[in-house]
């Protein structure tokens, strides 16, 4: 129990729930076919609104997550409009410069605390604790409760995983599903079989939008803070490494992805290789896994063997 | 064949590309109920003229009317949830999905379930989802496919993929069906079939706009073709008149050995 | 002063038309962007740095060093992350991803080695102001704008002119038939491959000298910058890259001198917007290019 409940086991776990929700918002733009490096940029106007919502209008947790999925999402539509001419590189090309103008912006906004960002973001961890406490008034059996509010902290964003799996999943196997996956395959087929793709590339987009806001509300309410380069180029390409390893054509792909990568940059902190602790190697052993998955098996560790040639990338 | 209006009237159809005038003032009316015949040279701007039709290019001259309704420049999914369908000169499947599959994304203009409808599994989209696979199934059968419902459509047969792009364009209830060259690098016995099958079509009150270079298909099908020739429409007519049409004789000369073989 | 701001904006833009010429090579003969692109700049100032500071070399055989040092690594790129997916065959999105990660090992491979510090340059030239009229600039401004615009010259005639420049346009045009006529087609995309990291590289040397610093990251601003040259000025297109990249110099120095210091990066994101929004095909490509089987 106590092996379980340590604090950095916990947010170790809770981080993986974290990135894999990021991870999900790629794989929901790229199942229509969309390669998008834009959702960092949104991550970080979710976890701004989220931020300032509650350091300076004092808004409350449930007020405030589901603004940080909502701005995106409304940023969304015109940049995804915008988008639709664009196939491949070009919108790559697009979104990733949008990541940046995020940063930019965010960067000389005073408001927003210029290139500090947001601090003193009321923690979801503290709220924990504060709950705990008034319900509890003494920790049970040996625990702290520093312990017990980082669990409740985990199983509320893996709920929110949950949650989002359960939607990704079974909006895949219905008629939204198949039209996602008949614009990736052929958009000039699916347009000429009644889809209107203009509309579901869209829709695709402002979901990945909307949930890429909702986790980058998670971790400012997490993270006590959140600044402008939080979010910018290098966790776009993270975002996409998790999806690109751990596969591209099941929802769990980038859940494996997050785990795995992040597992595996933990695990790797204490070890060390000719003098250098290994975690310091974290992004290139990012690269250098994206090489090698997009050259050997492009569809990732669980994309199906036999559905290369569907690789989404 | 119905006396009634033309389910599909082209007037003075034009696209030009720049300098290249790929299909000019082009004037064609099928009547509804009516296998179509669309002939000509290889260049002769059919292709051209089915994108046009379909929605897939914007004319840059006249009109299109399809079931006394405008549809020029109208967008290709528009068009088909108006009633018209097509298929590909070059096969354009969804590779890697089976069959089945393939055939029920054909129901997408006739089903209306959202992602909450399919996220929360609401009875009438389970209701409708239902019908829409039973649907799929049963244009599997009719096109003669129903074994390979699950076999992914990529490494079906030739002939079996053209005969599955019919059925998931039949999927979307179609009162014109577009077929783009479906007996292209066929055999006799598929020919057959393919013939076969097309009336079948026509029997179950879709018209049907064939663009074909197989003679024997074409003239055996089709009720009315239409001959085109550098962009142009060269004649129109019955099978017997087409065939007898000197400047249809002099397009084709020496290009089309099926024709004399066949003694078309 | 405004015309001084353009002068300013000219000699920055210079810098942004090699980088942007790099990847304009590249997507000629190989139709995909190589986003290590800006990581190449980056090693080729380093190496720069490193002949000048460690070794006391002089401005041009630095410069030279620093291009070789990029088009080294020009080869590992083409023999690790394009030749591979080559084979494949796959979409034009996993080149894209490959040069991705490669760019990340680069860097972060150099984040490691300078431990995420600048390094200073030490300029091998003297100080001094050229002036010109009613404009100034200072010694080394005039060595970049007179280094950029001998390069893209070079760069000009050795296409136009040469054998090789020859070769490389015709698997630009079409690698079959240049295949067909004889032309070594792996060997001309390994060469050209080498050719832009050597544009980069140079960039990258000039850069370091402008502002006196390199960085395991200085690559990141310029490779995006470069990126929004290329659309605005279509991909592809020699003349485009050039003069794209001064649009947009000139526009950022402008945009610093009248508008303000920090929006400055915002200007090329802005024009790489409005161009993808109204002619993804750039000021001089051509509308197919646009939705070639991208």
């Amino acid at each position: 129990m106590e092996l379980l409940l340590n604090n950095y086991y916990l947010q170790v776990a809770t981080f993986i729930c974290l990135n894999a929700l990021a991870g999900l918002s790629v794989y929901l733009v790229l199942s229509t076919g969309q390669l998008t490096l834009g959702n960092a940029g949104f991550m970080s106007l979710g976890a701004y609104t989220a931020a300032l919502l509650a350091t300076k209008a004092g808004a409350p947790v449930w007020l405030t997550l589901p603004a940080a999925a909502l701005v995106p999402a409304v940023v969304a539509v015109p940049l995804g409009y915008a988008s639709l001419r664009l196939r491949g590189v070009y919108l790559a090309i697009a979104t990733l410069g949008f990541t940046e103008t995020v940063r930019v912006l965010l960067q000389n906004w005073e408001f927003a605390g210029g290139a500090l960002g947001v601090k003193n973001i009321p923690s979801l961890g503290r709220m924990a604790q504060n709950a705990l406490k008034g319900a509890l008034g003494s920790p049970p059996a040996g625990l702290r409760f520093a312990q017990l509010a980082n669990l409740l902290v985990l199983l509320f964003v893996l709920l929110v995983l949950l949650l989002t799996l359960f939607f990704v999943y079974r909006q895949e196997r219905g008629r939204v599903g198949r039209a996602y996956a008949a614009i990736r395959i052929d958009e000039i087929a699916a347009e000429a079989m009644g889809i209107n793709i203009t509309y579901y590339k869209i829709l695709a987009f402002v979901q990945g939008a909307a949930l890429a806001g909702l986790a980058g509300g998670l971790v400012a309410h997490i993270n006590f803070s959140v600044g402008p380069t939080d979010f910018a180029f290098s966790r776009a390409v993270e975002m996409l490494t998790l999806v690109v390893v751990g596969g591209s054509t099941t929802p769990l792909g980038p859940v494996l992805g997050a785990a795995l990568l992040i597992g595996l940059s933990e695990g790797l902190r204490d070890f060390s290789l000719f003098g250098a602790r290994l975690s310091d190697y974290r992004l290139i052993l990012y690269g250098l896994l994206l090489m090698l998955v997009v050259a050997l098996r492009p569809q990732g560790i669980l994309g199906g063997a036999r559905r290369r040639k569907e690789a989404r990338v | 064949m119905s006396t009634a209006a033309p389910i599909l009237e082209v007037s003075a159809l034009t696209r030009a590309f720049g300098g290249l005038v790929a299909v000019s003032a082009v004037d064609l009316a099928v009547p509804e109920g009516a296998i179509f015949g669309l002939i000509g040279p290889n260049g002769a701007g059919k292709t051209t003229l089915f994108n046009l039709i379909t929605g897939l290019l914007a004319p840059t001259g006249g009109s299109i009317t399809f079931a006394c309704r405008p549809i020029a420049g109208r967008k290709p999914h528009v068009i088909t949830r108006m009633g018209m369908a097509r298929t590909f000169q070059n096969i354009r499947l969804f590779g890697g999905l089976s069959a089945l599959e393939n055939v029920v994304v054909g129901t997408h203009c006739r089903t209306r379930g959202g992602v909450l409808g399919s996220v929360f599994g609401t009875r009438a989209v389970r209701a409708e989802e239902a019908r829409a696979w039973e649907k799929a199934r049963s244009e599997l059968e009719f096109v003669g496919l129903a074994s390979e419902a699950g076999s992914p459509a990529g490494g079906l047969a030739y002939g079996q993929q053209r005969r599955l792009e019919i059925a998931r364009a039949l999927a979307t209830g179609p009162k014109l069906l577009c077929l783009d060259e479906p007996a292209a690098g066929m055999n006799e016995t598929e020919s057959e079939e393919l013939i076969d099958l097309v009336r079948r079509i026509q029997a179950r009150g879709i018209t049907v706009l064939i663009i074909e270079h197989d003679m024997h298909v074409v003239m055996n099908l089709c009720d009315r073709i239409a001959v085109l020739n550098f962009g142009r429409k060269l004649a129109e007519g019955t099978p017997a008149e087409i065939r007898a049409n000197p400047d249809v004789i002099e397009a084709y000369l020496g290009r089309d050995e099926d024709a004399a073989d066949q003694g078309a | 002063m405004f015309l001084q701001q353009v002068l300013n904006g000219i000699t920055q833009g210079g810098t942004y038309a090699l980088v942007a010429l790099g990847y304009t090579l590249i997507f000629g003969v190989l139709e995909i962007i190589n986003m290590a692109h800006g990581d190449l700049f980056m090693v080729g100032a380093m190496v720069g740095w490193a002949l000048v500071t460690l070794l006391g070399w002089s401005l041009v055989p630095a410069l030279l060093g620093g291009m070789l040092g990029a088009a080294l690594l020009g080869i590992v790129l083409e023999f690790t992350a394009l030749r591979p997916l080559r084979r494949q065959g796959g979409t034009n999105l996993s080149p894209l991803i490959s040069t991705i990660g490669l760019g990340m090992v680069v860097q972060n491979l150099m984040v490691r080695a300078t431990n995420g510090q600048p390094l200073s340059f030490r300029v091998p030239l003297s100080e001094g102001i050229i002036r010109l009229g009613p404009l100034q600039l200072t010694r080394v401004q005039l060595v970049v704008l007179v280094v950029s615009l001998l390069l893209m010259a070079a760069l000009q005639w050795t296409l136009s002119r040469t054998r090789l420049g020859r070769a490389v346009r015709a698997v630009s045009e079409n690698p079959e038939t240049a295949a067909l006529l004889g032309v070594n087609v792996s060997g001309i995309i390994l060469a050209t491959v080498m050719l832009a990291a050597a544009l980069g590289g140079a960039a990258g040397v000039l850069v370091g000298l402008s502002f006196v610093s390199v960085s395991a990251t200085m690559g990141l601003p310029y490779g995006l910058k470069g990126l929004a040259v290329i659309i605005l000025g279509g991909l592809g297109n020699v003349k485009g890259a050039v003069v794209g990249g001064l649009i947009i110099g000139v526009l950022e120095a402008l945009t610093v001198a009248y508008g303000g210091a920090g929006y400055k990066d915002a200007v090329a994101f802005g024009f790489l917007f409005l161009m993808l929004l109204l002619r993804p095909q750039g000021l001089f490509g051509v509308s197919a290019a646009a939705t070639r089987r991208s």
